[in-house]
């Protein structure tokens, strides 16, 4: 039997697709034309009409590498499917962490500060320190937060790309916050003002950012090891 | 035999269908669909594929690397919540569609 993975690999050569899409469709490709092979007993054909059979299927489209390039990136995901699949659980796991947030505060719940301190250097030689801001029982209600909105994205047909960012959704807004706001920081407080944004950062993105990402997790877990049963082919 | 626009526009049904029951890999696919439609219906590789990456790049189908008993590895399609959602009112208008064709050729024999 001719080695399908290199003649696939042969008939893609010249497609624009990248190294590791050709490999990975070059894979598929074989597992089909070598089930193909197996297959030509049962449909009555022996071993030299079986490769001939599957050779004809692979260069019966003299542009197939380009068809599958333009299958893959034809349709990139329109206004309609990008609400549904980002901005919508994004948006509403950021409204229900923010509310979450104020009913703690409201309940009467203090933060636990940790305070941080920075070393100065030759241009502010004194030392500054700032506090992290730790809402724990807040922190605990995010991996379910960060579990719906992946869950959500997920049951619209997103990739995992997009369900990770769905599900961390509330945190990549903080962090747009932090980058608008770290230059003029820089420019107008020098070290002071590195050391509050730091602890800041630590506090509403890295710490927030890992208690979502545990409620996305499981999602990503589940859907990459997946075992199917083929006994049902005859 | 069917013609081929008519193939054409029933193949994204005939795998989202074919595909409803369990998840399949690209050549059991190809073959359920032959064997279901008494070989109405015939992929070959090269009108297979990009139709099923189609489907999955419109979030329709999601394809993972699993293993057959055998051992080798393959990747399977499945159809998403979106593909499932998308099922049912294609299904409705392929029925309607033949429904009407059926009519057209009573009236013509009548």
């Amino acid at each position: 039997m001719p080695d399908w993975n290199s003649e696939a690999s042969r008939k893609l050569t010249h497609s624009k697709l990248s190294a590791d899409e050709r490999e990975e469709i070059s894979r598929e490709l074989a597992g089909y034309l070598e089930d193909l092979c197996s297959d030509a007993p049962a449909r009555g054909l022996d071993d030299f009409a079986a490769t001939q059979t599957a050779a004809a299927e692979l260069h019966e489209d003299k542009h197939l590498g380009a068809h599958l390039y333009r299958a893959r990136k034809e349709n990139p995901m329109n206004l309609n499917d990008r609400v549904k699949r980002l901005w919508l659980p994004g948006l509403t796991i950021l409204l229900a962490s923010a509310a979450s947030l104020t009913i703690f505060q409201i309940a009467g719940l203090r933060p636990y500060f940790q305070t941080v301190w920075f070393r100065g250097d030759s241009m502010t030689p004194h030392s500054v320190y700032s506090y992290l801001t730790i809402y724990v029982p807040w922190l605990c209600v995010l991996p379910f937060l960060g579990a719906a909105g992946a869950y959500w994205s997920r049951r619209a047909g997103s990739s995992r790309a997009i369900q990770v960012a769905a599900g961390v959704f509330p945190v990549l807004v903080f962090l747009a916050i932090f980058l608008v706001i770290c230059p003029f920081s820089f420019a107008f407080d020098g070290l002071p003002a590195a050391g509050s944004l730091a602890a800041a950062v630590v506090s509403w993105v890295v710490i927030p950012g890992g208690a979502l990402l545990l409620g996305v997790l499981p999602f990503l877990r589940s859907s990459s090891a997946t075992r199917y049963n083929t006994a049902a082919r005859s | 035999m069917i013609g081929a626009n008519i193939k054409r526009g029933s193949a994204e049904l005939a795998i989202l269908s074919i595909l409803a029951e369990r998840p399949l890999h690209g050549y059991e696919i190809a073959r359920r669909i032959e064997r279901q439609t008494r070989g109405a219906l015939r992929f070959t590789l090269a009108s297979l594929y990009p139709l099923l990456y189609r489907l999955e790049s419109r979030g329709w189908l999601r394809a993972t690397w699993g293993e057959t008993p055998a051992g080798r590895a393959r990747r399977y399609y499945r159809l998403t919540a979106a593909g499932r959602k998308k099922l049912a009112p294609l299904r409705k208008e392929w029925n309607e569609l033949f429904r009407a064709l059926g009519r057209l050729a009573e009236a013509h024999h009548a």
